[in-house]
């Protein structure tokens, strides 16, 4: 029962991906990698005695220790990926105060040149 | 205007400032000394008190961020104000009370004479008569352990605030990092340029307010990590 409930998420899954990537929404990098997460996840959650050998080819124990080894790694990556994004965000928002700060200041210098050659042409 | 001429037409001074109320006047009073009030360039990071209309008040030109975004990003700012004003030697100063007035001759000296592109003050020379608390004083040690390891810059002080520029290298070094890992980022910049910098010794005075309002040993600590993130993800 479970294995029809695993195939039905993983199919819903992989269209909203593929309707994401149809919109222009996601990157076709990006809808791939998670074709691939998807697709890995349901063909194990099918057969799981696939992961077994898997587990073992990589030196695990057990499934489950490989699979949260996985999800460690995944989430330091998308935390990482965050935090590139975030730093990212704050220096383009750095960028606008900038310009926006030092309006004032570009306006009076314009100002006090076109002043001086006012003065200079009299 | 004091010692130093004409030289002392092309230089502005930037002072990031948050929160500074309590000693922005004072500061620029100080500067006033060396160089026209104008030529002060303060850069008020969306501070809720009253530094901004002090500084104005005390004539410095000031510039306002709409948001905070931290010493680095008000410093960028700075010394973008600065080159648009047309400046040759820029130098940022700290607006704590902390850096000292009567050390800008020995800062803009060897940019005059064609020494350097940077000049670096440094507490930790005999020269200089700061009064570094013991934990700061170990702080700061590891930090330029990192940062000769990182950069191979057999610099002294990594975090200082009291620098020199010329105009050239104030183009060239591009400071990305908005909060106080931009002065890491400074000297990454400088090594990776291969720009002629110097240390000159600078008197740091450290007083309660300073100490209470500067950053906390803690706060090191997060930076130091942050800093390995960036380096990290390159």
């Amino acid at each position: 029962m479970y294995r029809v409930i695993l195939l039905i998420f993983v199919l819903l899954a992989l269209t909203k991906i593929s309707l994401r990537y149809k919109d222009g929404e996601m990157s076709l990098r990006r809808c791939l990698f998670w074709i691939a997460f998807w697709a890995g996840a349901g063909v194990l959650g099918m057969a799981p005695q696939w992961s077994d050998y898997f587990t073992r080819y990589l030196g695990a124990e057990r499934g489950a220790d490989l699979f949260f080894f996985l999800g460690i790694v995944l989430l330091a990556y998308l935390v990482l990926t965050l935090y590139m994004q975030v730093q990212r965000l704050e220096q383009q928002i750095a960028r606008l105060v900038r310009e926006l700060a030092l309006k004032p200041l570009n306006r009076k210098n314009t100002e006090e040149k076109s002043g001086d050659s006012s003065a200079s042409d009299q | 205007m004091a010692e130093g001429g004409d030289n002392w037409a092309d230089v502005c001074i930037v002072t990031p400032a948050y929160h500074e109320a309590a000693m922005i006047a004072q500061v620029i009073d100080g500067l006033a000394r060396y160089v026209s009030r104008r030529q002060v360039i303060v850069v008020d990071d969306a501070s809720t008190d009253q530094t901004a209309a002090l500084a104005q008040e005390a004539g410095a030109t000031v510039v306002r961020h709409a948001v905070n975004c931290g010493q680095g990003a008000a410093l960028a700012t700075g010394v973008e104000a600065a080159l648009r004003q047309g400046a040759k030697i820029i130098i940022t100063f700290d607006a704590d009370g902390q850096h000292d007035p009567d050390d800008l001759p020995a800062m803009i000296e060897p940019i005059v004479i064609g020494l350097a592109d940077v000049v670096l003050g440094t507490r930790f020379s005999q020269d200089s008569q700061s009064n570094v608390p013991m934990v700061r004083k170990i702080l700061l040690k590891l930090a330029v352990c990192l940062t000769r390891l990182t950069t191979r810059l057999p610099v002294t002080d990594a975090h200082n605030g009291y620098r020199a520029l010329s105009a050239k290298a104030a183009k060239i070094i591009r400071i990305r990092q908005n909060r106080m890992e931009h002065a890491s980022e400074i000297l990454d910049e400088i090594a990776r340029h291969r720009l002629r910098y110097v240390e000159r010794p600078v008197n740091i005075r450290y007083s309660e307010y300073s100490l209470a309002k500067g950053q906390k040993n803690r706060a090191a600590l997060k930076m130091a990590i942050r800093m390995f993130i960036n380096k990290a993800a390159g």
